[in-house]
């Protein structure tokens, strides 16, 4: 960071000659010159960080009806500052400053008029939700930061700014309720977010990937989100969120496996409803990544295992196919990615499209054709829809992947394995943690407590509050 | 970051010493006490268990004593300098052959159920992987994941219990048939399928709570492991008559077998998946108390160092029976290491302590 400082000139063509030298001469820094009263003067600022509207009505009017006045009584705007450091000044141009500087006087205005070209607050695509609050972060710092205040309104809220970056500085800021949170916690994220040393930070993912506990894993060890009442729910719960000035996204530490599994839907629709669509998310997280795994295993394998009409069923589908079926599920996999990753980047028209291409017209003719059977196909659909009922994206896309792996070892040694990939996946989950709270909680050490609101939702009055694990 | 072991909590203990126990034995004792103890053959389970117990006294009285030290700091404390370093590298011999004694037969059964094909050495590296992964963690991680890995009982105990819907409980009867005398003498042959209970030598600083909680814990688990012996055991002998059951060699699995689930046929080939990862349990358990020790006999803080070495030890002493003959070689020098390791010498080693009055400091 540019820690220097320049005492200001007396001079006006001094001023601005070391301002335009100081920006490089850049075609956007609009010097207007101005007379107060007699003397020389000139209006500084940077046309794309300003607002046209307020110089107008704040600094110009009121200069025309000057009548004597002082200038300190004539601005309006809502902060002024009388300042006679330069390089401070040149700070305040790239904040949406305009300065106001005199000739023979080393001392010149400050004023705030910073443009905001702000997108509207609305509910985040990606999180959309049945009912509650519709409301999502934006690239404000201090918009999404008082969208957080107008969940939590106690005093309790801590904000801490924090700097990232060295050559170009960006504000994160670290939200934590003071008496919920653990106090070690907030330490160990304070260190981590002072030891990050990168020229710049471009967005929530670096701060993501320099701040985790295993870089190595698969998995998420942030939660994010651009809910505020989603952040919320979790401040209240004692973790901490980080938001980085101009991205819409939060990250929650310390995240745990199972809050990647709950969508603040949950808590919204009556228990046993909400406890169902756990249950059946739960389903989907082993299907979504073991069912092609169990079925490669079983058909190529352990077809015994099969009720014998069932076996009859799935051995007509697969003496057309001329591939055995790792090679059959790798190619229908691939595809399926294939169509995923390019209906995420088309606009939604042509996304259609891209869904009857690849539903009717691969999915069918690839049959057809003896390229795959037909079970495989449904064993694959299947598996993607699961995938796509997860709630967060980012482990979704976790388990998307290990089912490469998982099906690899399937296709090598059946249910074996099978078993041997989930016991390493899972003494992987064991070990993992995530700002020294245990990743698996509450599975991994095994709380009773924790239990009742992960597989199941039971009614609000029974959690209470969460049982705050010491166990390990 | 501060790497403080943390302790694990009373009811990882309990289902810490279930994991470490049930083993590969329990597939074949029903096969092997048909033999001798006839339909007494759930007494002789309850006598063993009874046995046991009294070992786990044993343990305790010795462990009690020495309040923060586990086995091989006792060895140390009680041998001195150089027996005691022996003393510990004859354990860590014995961790080694007991894991690997698991390991061998755990595959011979797969190889046997389901993987007929498959080399025996991808196999038991398979098994030295997962063992390796497992026992290289912190005690806590362990922990965790033997908890969460008993939730694979359910399935398991389902399984064979669902066999008790062919059961005929004539076939049992006489309970006394082979004789009080013989019914003693079988014990022999369960107490190997008992052993894992002996890892509470190692992990026993490492449990948080008090000496009287963690007696009561371990007793808890060996009285469910008993009777979880028990139950096999009785269903096995109910569901096959004794000509039956001398033709099966692993009745449990054959039971399984024939057993219709309506969804899946052949539920034998999804038992032995589920229970291979009871069995990377057992193994683990040896490994990490053979790391441990190794640990301590070179003066590291941490295991894991280790854990590669010793899971290579005991990949290798796998390799090298080729016969049925030397499998059976190293079920029984196992055998008798086990008579020496765990009988003898723990009471060594509390009469020892007692006669010499070495350090008579007690805990809380």
């Amino acid at each position: 960071m540019n820690e220097s400082s320049q005492h200001a000139f007396f001079s006006l063509e001094q001023n601005t000659k070391y301002i335009q030298k100081a920006l490089f001469d850049t075609h956007d820094l609009k010097i207007k010159h101005h007379p107060y009263k007699d003397t020389q003067g000139a209006l500084i600022y940077l046309e794309s960080l300003v607002d046209p509207a307020l110089i107008e009505r704040n600094i110009l009017a009121p200069m025309s009806f000057a009548e004597g006045k002082s200038l300190s009584e004539l601005f309006t705007t809502l902060r002024m500052e009388r300042s006679n450091d330069l390089e401070k000044g040149i700070q305040g141009l790239m904040q949406g400053s305009c300065l106001y500087v005199l000739d023979g006087d080393d001392e010149f205005y400050a004023l705030t008029t910073p443009a905001k070209y702000e997108r509207s607050i609305t509910e985040p695509e990606n999180e959309a939700i049945v009912r509650g609050p519709h409301n999502g972060f934006i690239e404000n710092l201090t918009v999404n930061l008082h969208l957080v205040r107008q969940h939590i309104g106690t005093p309790d809220l801590t904000v801490r700014y924090h700097t990232v970056g060295n050559t170009v500085p960006r504000k994160v800021a670290m939200l934590y309720v003071q008496n919920l949170c653990d106090n070690e916690l907030v330490q160990k994220v304070e260190r981590r977010l002072s030891e990050i040393s990168l020229d710049t930070v471009m967005s929530t993912g670096f701060i993501q990937e320099l701040m985790e506990d295993n870089p190595f894993s698969i998995f998420p060890q942030h939660v994010n989100t651009e809910r505020p009442d989603h952040t919320s729910a979790y401040l209240v719960d004692g973790h901490i969120a980080l938001i980085l000035e101009g991205d819409p996204t939060a990250l929650i530490v310390p995240a745990c496996f199972f809050t990647f599994y709950q969508t603040p839907d949950d808590y919204n629709n009556r228990w046993m409803i909400a406890s169902f669509i756990r249950f059946i998310r739960l389903i989907s997280f082993i299907t979504a990544f073991q069912l092609p795994a169990i079925y490669i295993a079983t058909v190529s394998f352990h077809s015994n295992v099969l009720p014998i009409q069932l076996f009859f069923t799935v051995q007509g589908s697969l003496t057309r196919v001329p591939y055995p079926p790792i090679v059959e599920a790798m190619i229908l996999e691939l595809i399926f990615e294939l169509l995923r990753e390019a209906g995420l980047r088309l606009p939604s028209r042509v996304g259609q499209t891209i869904g009857i291409v690849g539903g009717l017209v691969i999915g069918d003719a690839i049959v057809k054709a003896g390229l795959v059977s037909y079970t495989m196909t449904i064993v694959v659909a299947l598996t993607a829809i699961s995938s796509f009922l997860i709630p967060s994206n980012e482990m979704s896309s976790s388990l998307r992947i290990l089912r490469f792996p998982l099906m690899i070892a399937a296709a090598l040694f059946g249910y074996i394995g099978i078993a041997f990939g989930l016991t390493l996946l899972f003494v992987h989950l064991c070990k993992l943690e995530s700002f020294g709270k245990p990743y698996f909680y509450p599975i991994a050490p095994l709380k009773f407590q924790g239990l009742k609101d992960t597989f199941s939702r039971f009614p609000v009055w029974n959690i209470r509050k969460k049982a705050q694990g010491n166990d390990n | 970051m501060a790497q403080t072991e943390k302790k694990i909590s009373a009811r990882q203990l309990f289902l810490f010493i279930i994991q470490a126990q049930i083993g590969v034995g329990v597939l074949s004792i029903p096969y092997k006490l048909n033999e001798t103890a006839r339909g007494g053959a759930g007494i002789t389970v309850l006598i063993t268990g009874a046995i046991t117990q009294l070992i786990i006294l044993m343990f305790w009285l010795l462990l009690r004593k020495f309040p923060g030290l586990n086995l091989f700091q006792i060895c140390l404390r009680l041998g001195g300098r150089v027996f005691g370093k022996l003393l510990i590298a004859g354990y860590i011999g014995y961790f080694v052959l007991l894991g690997a004694n698991i390991m061998l037969s755990a595959v011979g059964v797969l190889q046997r159920w389901m993987m007929n094909a498959t080399p025996t050495w991808i196999l038991l590296g398979l098994f030295s992987i997962m063992t390796y992964y497992l026992a290289k963690e912190k005690l806590t991680v362990m922990a965790r994941f033997y908890t969460l890995s008993s939730a694979l009982f359910i399935p398991l105990i389902i399984f064979v219990s669902y066999g008790l819907t062919q059961a005929r409980l004539e076939y049992m009867f006489p309970l006394m048939e082979a004789g009080i005398w013989n019914i003693l003498k079988a014990t022999k042959d369960t107490t190997i399928s008992m052993y894992g209970f002996e890892v509470i030598l190692v992990i026993f600083p490492f449990i948080d709570a008090s000496d009287k909680k963690k007696l009561m814990i371990i007793s808890m688990s060996n009285l469910f492991v008993t009777l979880f012996y028990v139950f096999v055991v009785c269903t096995c002998l109910m569901v096959f008559s004794s000509e039956q059951l001398r033709l099966i060699p692993e009745p449990v699995l054959y039971l399984v077998k024939s057993l219709n689930f309506y969804i899946v046929d052949r539920a034998d080939v999804l038992f032995l998946p589920i229970w291979s990862i009871t069995l990377v349990c057992s193994i683990t358990s040896y490994a990490y108390a053979a790391s441990v020790g190794l640990a301590q006999l070179f003066e590291r803080k941490s295991h894991g160092v280790f854990t590669p070495y010793v899971n290579a030890v005991i990949f290798f002493i796998t390799l090298l029976p080729a016969t049925p003959l030397a499998t059976r070689r190293l079920d029984v020098s196992a055998e008798y290491a086990a008579y020496l390791f765990i009988f003898i010498l723990p009471f060594a080693m509390v009469f020892g302590s007692k006669l010499f009055k070495k350090k008579v400091e007690r805990s809380a």
